[in-house]
């Protein structure tokens, strides 16, 4: 029952938005992002790559969110998605696009095809991948036209951005934790960031539930009885 | 008797290549008037080439043949006005009153014109080409056959085309077509038993832009279809405009009786623009953004992009944000500092490790036998391949680089750099494998 509970928790995890997004060395990415949700978007086509974990999906949704007043039409194709054949009634559209390094060649001659009528229409395209336009082995016209836009790398967060971002977490949310709880959670879990958050999330549930104050031998009790949930939920963030 | 002129033809064929012979000299009208020649050409391009490349070799003919410095006047034929010389073109109205076909309709992006195209030596063929078809469209080149690779402004001049002919006749039916929508097109006419539309359709165009005509390779339904309207418009002067990846003869899975038509009317290539056009090609963008760009920073970027135009543009969009962003003036530092990743994984791209892989790869030999003592010309010359694109794309010494292919002194490294040098001048398959690994490994 209290496993039940808690990977309950896992699941929630706060919305996804630009300010809730870490944003360690992304000053820039995040500044031009938050231009072009506004009215005055300078650039509609960009494209954002980094390594997992690094955030891509996160800030594609946080995008989508933001956008919801000036783009009210939307189309986010993630991963195993299949893209629609283009409609003239989109070309004012924003779309978003997750992991494009996973699009079936069908797929890549839609997103050719959108990214095309978008181009020549009124419409806007964020695009995410695990590399560069020029390292992805996608067909030659689409990659072309991604690295035609904005590209950002999404820089992983550090260790210590890591560190500063479990401290006021945790803060914000009402409970200190001591350095080296921190440090042992960083240490002995997946360090994408929002996994970690949500140990933490977890951590404060269940020293509530056994009301005892978290330390790292409570870290290492609540890790063993979640293993079964972490690995759940390190696939599917 | 065969006069000046026609002794001049029988020379001409023998040295110049059939398809330029076919191309330039065959169109021309000549008038021998003892101690001179006028020569007409359909339009101002052929004659500008005319003059440069033949003219000569035309004079050193009249010195031979007639014994006198004969003097060569050029001129263009009055048939050279799109009105009277297009078939395609008597039939197109330049009324402004009838109705222009709709963008949806005709699938022309209005803002890729000949005005925001520029030119170098890489593309000024093509782009002369493109302007004479959309003066006289179903002309003198019928169909015209822009081949290149990707990003390298083959679209932007079917749209131009386009552009300029519903300008000149905005009654032309029109229609600008990827491959892939065509064969997307064909698939639902089969679906949809609806041939008789589809063909209907592709058969009264005045005006057909195909783009990366590669997409139909093996798929030979689409072929017959194409076949069928390519003839249809062919022979009504309707004008084709068509762009590939490849020259015609190279792309695969394509019915010979396909790739034959393709060569009827002019072939030209887009190549990568040199260095020049790059900067150029930056500065025009940044002038029309009104973006202030020195030359130094346009050289700094073209430099180090040197693959295509897309990703040139995608750069200077990038510079021009972090300098907004760093409230910093646009200079070279703050260019290398925006485009620190793309440095970055160019970087990676380029090692010498890397290279191996890719030149193994593409010539299909094992990554070991770039460090290999086997001297087989099959495995040699990739080798030696591998050598160039190191000293060209890296900063290793030549040393470095022959211990990094099995520890070779640096003289076999400085042989292999000067056997491609020489072997690119002079062997096309060498030239073109080695411009396709360059462009490959600088992403």
């Amino acid at each position: 029952m209290k496993t039940r509970q808690l990977s309950l928790l896992f699941d929630l995890k706060p919305k996804p938005n630009i300010d809730n997004f870490v944003i360690g060395k992304n000053e820039e990415l995040i500044e031009i992002l938050r231009g072009f949700c506004s009215l005055n978007r300078s650039e509609r086509f960009i494209y954002i790559w980094g390594c997992e974990g690094s955030g891509k999906s996160h800030l594609l949704s946080a995008i989508s969110e933001l956008s919801r007043v000036n783009s009210p039409l939307q189309f986010f194709f993630r991963r195993g998605g299949k893209i629609p054949k283009w409609n003239h009634d989109n070309s004012d559209s924003l779309v978003l696009v997750d992991d494009i390094q996973h699009l079936s060649s069908d797929n890549q001659y839609r997103l050719f095809e959108w990214y095309n009528e978008l181009r020549s229409g009124d419409g806007a395209l964020v695009v995410a991948g695990d590399g560069p336009p020029a390292g992805l082995n996608l067909r030659d016209d689409l990659l072309t036209r991604l690295g035609w836009g904005l590209v950002y790398r999404v820089h992983p967060l550090t260790d210590e951005d890591k560190y500063h971002a479990m401290a006021r977490y945790s803060k914000e949310r009402g409970f200190n934790l001591t350095e080296d709880v921190i440090n042992y959670v960083l240490k002995y879990n997946s360090r994408d960031l929002s996994f970690l958050l949500s140990v933490l999330d977890g951590l404060d549930y269940y020293s509530i539930e056994t009301r005892r104050t978290i330390t790292v031998p409570l870290v290492r009790e609540f890790l063993s009885i979640t293993s079964d949930q972490h690995k759940y939920s390190s696939n599917t963030f | 008797m065969i006069d000046f002129w026609g002794k001049c033809l029988i020379h001409l064929e023998k040295v110049v290549p059939q398809e330029q012979f076919q191309t330039w000299i065959a169109p021309l009208k000549v008038i021998h008037n003892n101690t001179s020649l006028e020569i007409k050409a359909p339009n101002r391009f052929a004659l500008d080439l005319v003059k440069e490349k033949y003219l000569n070799e035309i004079h050193r003919l009249g010195k031979e043949i007639l014994e006198i410095d004969l003097q060569i006047n050029f001129g263009l034929s009055k048939q050279s006005t799109p009105q009277s010389s297009s078939p395609a073109g008597k039939q197109l109205s330049k009324s402004k009153t009838l109705n222009r076909p709709n963008k949806t309709a005709n699938r022309i992006n209005p803002s890729f014109t000949f005005d925001s195209f520029v030119t170098g030596k890489a593309n000024q063929l093509a782009r002369a080409a493109g302007l004479q078809v959309g003066d006289n469209p179903g002309g003198a080149y019928n169909p015209l056959f822009i081949y290149g690779g990707v990003g390298l402004g083959k679209t932007h001049l079917l749209h131009a085309v386009g552009n300029m002919v519903l300008k000149e006749f905005p009654s032309a039916k029109v229609r600008y077509t990827h491959a892939e929508q065509y064969v997307s097109d064909v698939v639902k006419a089969y679906q949809h038993k609806a041939f008789d539309s589809f063909k209907k359709f592709y058969h009264s165009l005045d005006l057909l832009l195909i783009d990366d005509v590669q997409f139909f390779g093996n798929k030979t339904r689409t072929q017959e279809e194409f076949f069928y309207a390519y003839n249809a418009l062919i022979e009504e002067h309707k004008q084709v405009v068509i762009t590939c990846d490849s020259y015609p003869k190279e792309i695969t899975g394509i019915e010979d009786r396909l790739i034959s038509r393709f060569g009827w009317g002019l072939t030209v290539a887009i190549e990568p623009p040199e260095l020049e056009m790059r900067v150029a090609i930056l500065l025009k963008k940044a002038s029309s953004e009104d973006i202030t760009l020195n030359e130094d920073v346009a050289f700094f970027v073209a430099n180090l992009i040197q693959s295509n135009v897309r990703e040139l543009e995608g750069a200077l969009k990038r510079i021009v944000a972090f300098s907004k962003f760093s409230r910093r003036p646009i200079s070279v530092p703050v260019a290398k500092e925006a485009l620190k990743d793309l440095l970055a994984v160019q970087t990676r791209q380029t090692s010498v490790d890397n290279i191996q892989k890719v030149v193994a790869d593409y010539f299909k030999i094992k990554v070991s036998d770039m460090f290999s003592k086997k001297r087989s010309r099959a495995v040699a010359r990739p080798r030696q391949i591998a050598m160039a694109l190191s000293k060209e794309l890296t900063t290793k010494s030549l040393p470095d680089i022959g211990e990094s292919f099995g520890g070779r002194d640096h003289t076999t490294v400085l042989h292999a750099c000067r056997k491609i040098t020489d072997l690119r001048s002079h062997d096309l398959d060498i030239a073109r494998a080695y411009d396709e690994l360059l462009v490959s490994l600088r992403g």
